[in-house]
């Protein structure tokens, strides 16, 4: 499906069905995508998390993040349970129930920590949820068009597909669920309910290409899918990153997550800490060798 | 689990709790009690009254009257003679009426209007729709012509009472249209039948729509409501003041694919304006009390589906060219809703004042052996109406019924329904959607009966409150002795959406059977934090988000009416209404 030309104005275009889109970057474009020229490319957005304290019901379980990602950048954020790498992607995202006790989070300067959860969005952040919730009578598409509808759309915001290549929203949806292998009949049915594990995390990468944020924390985007599944998912997000410039924190357990979106940098979170930060190998030599083997940096 | 408790019906011994000296205080001031001589009020003074105030002493029971509407009170016995028809049912209504004039009025206190604003109604601030003369006999037993009426019955013709125009008709057909082919269409108004058709293919299946004022003899299952334990003084008051009957029977194994629409039209929801007695123009406050009867008989074997709709008009108001009803416009329609003035609303805040209609309404469902009913129900008078209303439905071996209703309009609006299960393998689907907005309170008590072995039943009872709206569902799984291997639930989501808003949520069980499996589940709450936060997290400000949670809320509901036009009737309803934004 889509156009066969692809984007005149990025270097380095890469076919999207071929198997392991690991392409240098920048320039990986999305075949599939052609015919959207990118005219909502992202670029120069940067999410800075700072000294980021946090606490739930008095307990401490952020002890001070230091992370910044950036247009174009995938940064891996692993660490065993309970580290604190859930508690971080909803801290970013303004769920109630967690009080902030320091530090700062910004989006392009923007202080995301005053925004509720609605402006956070707004302003470019978007979080693909490891539970995602059950939204009964509630249709992707009524909520994309209310996500879309509300203006607010600013230079950093979320550019949702809407005037794409000249194509309806609808469909641009329906185009966006044959990429990523969601049948038809799921977008009739209500967000999240009575789908299955792999069907939520496609859903959720759905509504990420749909909405295009600047940064995504993916929140264990890899857990309920297949191989294939993963495959698919994992190759639309780097094209996001490589195509347009969307930034990605991904918080995994799996390196295997890691092959296809190709991480810049691999942090792990132990205590509510970063504790050790390195490139692509430390998911390999962790994926091997597990956290113990960090024990010094803990 | 609480004990099994019994439904309550308003018995002879819980009346006399209430006789004594104390009179209730919704009484009207100098009106008699239940035990003294009646009249309770003071007569009227003949049929050629001018306009005065009159009633019992004190003024918020006054009300005026006006030559063109010679209506007499409606506690008095002499307002039946107003009421034609043939013998039977003017024997019938007596009866009634003498059962009507001794049962006490409810309050609060009682079991079955706990939590209601029942005391508020003072019953003497309204008239009887009497329908003046009676109409020719509407009998549509007839095969009709494709898409002609078999006997177009009173249509646009003005009545003694209801003035039904020839635009609150059409506007009822604008209603049909938009619900899609008909098996047949009945109007009806404060006074009886105003019209019936019966289209093809509906025709052929020897379908029949009949008015009882035409009827030599009583339909069948008339009274089965009270053969089924609905009693109380609205069900006397009903049986004593319906003027009409109008009974929808589906012959012995007929199929009616087509839905048979039936639209009452009730009011006045706004005040009338005539003439007084040296021709001076006047406004004239008419609070008209009505009481709309529908019997569906389903023959054995036979199948349909009965959509019944509840919806307001203005009296002999000059429509205007634009508004045809004096309250809200049902289903959309080219013309914007006529929303109550801020006065009016205040009026009827919570029942706090007076409503400007009342209509006490009754369905009986009779579905008999092996038979499939459908039926339909959207309640959408204007805010300054009371509706109490009940649906009962009997449901023989083999039978199902599928029931949908839908309550949105009205001050107050009460339903009770009572679905006896009384054949072997008895079937019954009840689902109920309500919304209360501003000041409204919406109230439903259901009896699951379950009568006959192996009889199924499962009910679910969506709701919202907003504003300073009320909800009660109050409702009673009964399993009888000899109903061994019986099934049923009963679910009751209520959403809060506001903090002045409150639902009540009352489940109980009454089993005397071994063998049974029953199950009831209720959750009273605001909006799911959680599904909020999933969709804010989309970019959706929270009470965009609100909306759409509550429309979904909705709409898994509505994907389940019987007659999908009115699902979506349903929705467009409830989108009209939150959008006012009365909720938060």
């Amino acid at each position: 499906m889509g156009d066969p030309a692809v984007t005149a104005d990025r270097p380095g275009v890469a076919d999207a069905n071929s198997a392991g889109v690991t392409a240098d970057r920048p320039g990986v474009a999305d075949a599939n995508r052609a015919g959207v020229a990118d005219a909502g490319a992202r670029s120069g957005h940067v999410l800075e998390v700072r000294s980021l304290r946090a606490s739930v019901g008095g307990r401490e379980i952020l002890s001070g993040v230091d992370l910044v990602v950036r247009s174009y950048e995938v940064h891996a954020l692993m660490g065993p349970n309970g580290s604190g790498k859930s508690t971080l992607a909803h801290v970013l995202m303004g769920r109630s129930g967690y009080e902030v006790t320091g530090g700062s989070v910004t989006l392009d300067g923007i202080d995301l920590l005053g925004l509720p959860t609605w402006k956070r969005a707004r302003a470019g952040l978007f979080l693909a949820m490891q539970n995602p919730i059950e939204v009964p009578g509630v249709h992707i598409a009524a909520a994309l068009e209310a996500a879309a509808g509300g203006g607010g759309q600013s230079g950093s915001g979320m550019l949702a597909r809407e005037a794409g290549g000249g194509q309806s929203g609808s469909g641009m949806l329906a185009r966006e669920a044959g990429v990523l292998g969601i049948d038809t009949p799921l977008l009739e049915r209500p967000l999240n309910v009575d789908l299955s594990g792999g069907e939520r995390k496609r859903s959720e990468t759905l509504q990420l290409a749909m909405l295009r944020p600047a940064i995504a924390v993916l929140d264990e985007i890899d857990t309920g899918l297949d191989i294939d599944g993963l495959r698919v998912v994992a190759g639309r997000i780097r094209e996001e990153v490589a195509g347009s410039g969307l930034g990605v924190l991904a918080i995994t357990h799996f390196a295997r997550l890691l092959d296809v979106l190709v991480p810049d940098a691999v942090h792990v979170l132990v205590g509510g800490r970063v504790v050790a930060s390195g490139g692509p190998e430390l998911a390999s030599s962790l994926e091997q060798s597990g956290y113990e083997s960090l024990g010094d940096a803990i | 689990m609480a004990m099994p408790t019994v439904m309550p019906t308003v018995t002879a011994t819980a009346a006399d709790d209430r006789d004594g000296p104390e009179r209730p205080s919704h009484r009207c001031p100098g009106a008699p009690g239940p035990g003294e001589p009646l009249p309770r009020l003071p007569s009227i003074a003949g049929p050629a009254l001018v306009a005065m105030t009159l009633g019992c002493q004190g003024t918020q029971c006054s009300i005026q009257r006006h030559p063109r509407y010679p209506l007499p009170n409606m506690f008095e016995a002499s307002s039946l003679d107003a009421l034609g028809g043939p013998a039977w049912l003017v024997r019938r209504r007596a009866e009634a009426w003498q059962r009507f004039a001794v049962a006490p009025l409810p309050d609060e206190k009682d079991q079955d209007w706990r939590y209601s604003p029942i005391g508020k109604l003072d019953l003497g601030a309204f008239e009887i729709a009497t329908g003046g003369p009676a109409p020719a006999p509407a009998q549509s037993s007839q095969p009709a012509q494709s898409s002609q009426p078999a006997h177009p019955a009173r249509a646009g013709d003005a009545l003694g009472s209801g003035e039904v125009g020839e635009d609150a008709v059409s506007a009822a057909r604008s209603l049909a249209s938009r619900i899609g082919p008909l098996a047949a269409l009945v109007i009806a108004d404060p006074a009886g039948l105003v019209l019936a058709e019966i289209y093809e293919p509906g025709s052929l299946t020897g379908l029949e729509v009949v008015s009882c004022l035409g009827a030599k003899e009583p339909p069948g299952s008339l009274g089965m409501s009270g053969e089924l334990g609905v009693s109380g003084v609205f069900a006397e008051m009903h049986d004593a003041f319906a003027p009409d009957v109008v009974s929808v029977m589906v012959p012995r194994g007929a199929e009616v694919s087509d839905p048979i629409l039936v639209v009452h039209l009730s009011g006045p929801a706004a005040g009338a304006r005539g003439t007084g007695p040296a021709g001076e123009a006047l406004e004239v406050e008419r609070h008209l009390a009505s009481f709309p009867t529908l019997l569906v008989s389903l023959g054995e074997g036979s199948s349909a589906s009965v959509v019944e709709a509840f919806v307001p008009y203005g009296g002999d108001v000059p429509y205007g060219g634009d508004v045809p009803y004096g309250g809200d416009v049902p289903y959309g329609g080219d013309t914007e809703p006529s929303i109550p003035a801020g006065d009016q609303i205040a009026s009827s805040a919570n029942g706090h004042g007076q409503p400007r209609s009342l209509a006490v309404a009754l369905t009986e469902l009779d579905v008999e052996r092996g038979s499939s009913l459908d039926y339909t129900c959207m309640q959408v008078l204007g805010q300054d109406a009371w509706f109490l209303a009940t649906q009962a439905s009997r449901v023989a071996e083999g039978a199902s019924l599928r029931s949908f209703t839908a309550s949105l309009g009205s001050a107050y609006a009460r339903i009770s329904a009572v679905s006896a299960l009384t054949g072997d393998s008895a079937s019954a689907k009840l689902l109920a959607g309500y919304l209360g907005v501003r000041d409204q309170v919406q109230d439903f008590r259901t009896l699951q009966d379950h009568h006959g072995p192996r009889t199924s039943s499962e009910l679910l009872f969506d709701g919202a409150v907003a504003g300073r709206a009320r909800s009660i569902y109050d409702g009673t799984i009964r399993i009888r002795n000899g109903a061994h291997g019986a099934n049923a639930f009963q679910t009751n989501h209520n959403l809060v959406l506001s903090e002045g808003a409150h639902a009540d949520s009352v489940p109980n069980l009454q089993i005397e059977e071994n063998d049974v499996r029953c199950s009831h589940a209720s959750t009273v709450g605001p909006i799911d934090e959680e599904q909020l936060y999933y969709l804010e997290s989309r970019g959706i400000e929270p009470t965009e988000a609100s909306s759409l949670i509550v429309a979904g809320f909705f709409s898994e509901l509505a994907d389940r009416c019987p007659v999908a036009p009115v699902g979506r009737w349903l929705m467009e309803e409830v989108d009209e209404r939150l959008a006012e934004g009365s909720h938060v």
